[in-house]
């Protein structure tokens, strides 16, 4: 019973799985500190990088935890297009598009409210659909390995699935991101 | 498919609105980001480190809940009490080592950032006081989302990211001013 164990069996199982995620993550880090200065070139964007760390995070995770239920019950089979697999993955495209252009209304709208002098809309709009669709395509194909290897590795859902399509989606999703600004700055908009 | 979008866009849409704030904090912030980029560098890594130290503590009480193990009332029980010691201890420790971990990597990257011996310190005073106002928050969530039926895995944990987002980053940057 996972719940009656002491104390010290929850720490010692615990903690290297948050540290390791973490330490997996300073590279997501990493790549922001790197890029801070196309920042500086874009006020205002600090205001959805959050936002869109998260979004990859629920979208991937999520996708990752229907698959792993689907294949514990049968409904998918690993390495094969099942009907269910389908419906996941298109649901998830149509996550990504529907969140990506609802975050940029909602940075462009919380930077007007609060009087933030920023980038315009249209900036917001292409770097959230930008670096919010591409890296959406490679967290789907991503969760789909990942779910796929540990359920043949017999690995625990929570514990380990999860937080690894979570911490590798936010490096993939900063990595869009740096390139969306790339792109959005190489306009010259 | 239309039941998988339903459930999850608004819980995605909230969870979004909530992050744009902590994003605000974020761009409140901008200039001692932009002197000191090592602090952006832990942002990623420090968010999701309150959220997956309390997400476990929620997952194992919505078991308990579910396995009769704990009844759905706001009583001191040892296994509340215990899942609550080990979370905290393991927030000690997870934040000590990510202030070190983040420090090293910054010298690594030649990163601009705030003394490598101050650096675990602020992580570890920001982190626990954000696990500790986000643990209220999981419990009493877990239990609200077990007596109305509904799913913690796909309500309380996208909530509670970003809740801890915003406490996160308000704490971290309070802390720094306090420091320097």
């Amino acid at each position: 019973m996972p719940v009656t164990r002491s104390v010290w069996r929850i720490v010692e199982e615990t903690t290297p799985l948050v540290i390791g995620f973490a330490v997996l993550e300073l590279i997501a880090g990493g790549v922001l500190g790197v890029m801070v200065i196309d920042i500086e070139l874009l006020p205002g964007l600090f205001i959805l990088i959050p936002a869109l760390l998260d979004m990859r995070g629920g979208i991937g995770s999520a996708l990752g935890a229907r698959l792993n239920s689907g294949l514990h019950l049968g409904y998918i089979k690993p390495g094969k297009v099942t009907k269910l697999l389908r419906t996941n993955i298109y649901s998830a495209l149509i996550l990504s598009v529907i969140l990506s252009v609802a975050l940029s209304i909602f940075a462009w709208l919380a930077s007007y409210l609060s009087g933030i002098v920023s980038i315009t809309f249209i900036h917001f709009f292409l770097i959230s659909i930008i670096a919010g669709v591409s890296s959406g395509v490679i967290l789907i194909f991503l969760a789909i390995f990942i779910s796929n290897f540990s359920y043949e590795k017999g690995l625990d859902p929570d514990d380990v699935t999860s937080p690894t399509i979570g911490a590798i989606g936010d490096i993939v999703t900063v990595i869009c991101l740096f390139l969306a600004v790339k792109i959005v700055l190489g306009l010259g908009i | 498919m239309k039941t998988i979008l339903e459930e999850s866009i608004p819980v995605l849409l909230l969870a979004g609105a909530l992050s744009i704030c902590a994003g605000l904090i974020l761009h409140n912030n901008s200039d001692l980001l932009f002197t000191l980029p090592g602090i952006l560098v832990i942002i990623p890594s420090f968010n999701n480190m309150g959220g997956s130290v309390t997400s476990v503590l929620c997952c194992r009480l919505s078991s308990a809940l579910h396995m009769g193990m704990i009844r759905p009332k706001l009583k001191k029980t040892k296994t509340l009490e215990r899942n609550i010691f080990a979370t905290l201890i393991i927030a000690i420790i997870s934040f000590l080592a990510l202030g070190l971990a983040a420090g090293g990597f910054n010298m690594i990257l030649g990163l601009k950032s705030i003394d490598i011996l101050i650096f675990p310190f602020v992580t570890l005073a920001a982190g626990f006081v954000t696990v500790l106002i986000l643990m209220t928050v999981s419990v009493l969530f877990s239990y609200i989302s077990y007596s109305r039926g509904l799913d913690p895995d796909n309500m309380v944990i996208p909530v509670l990211t970003s809740l801890g987002d915003i406490v996160g980053v308000l704490l971290l940057f309070l802390i720094l001013t306090l420091v320097m």
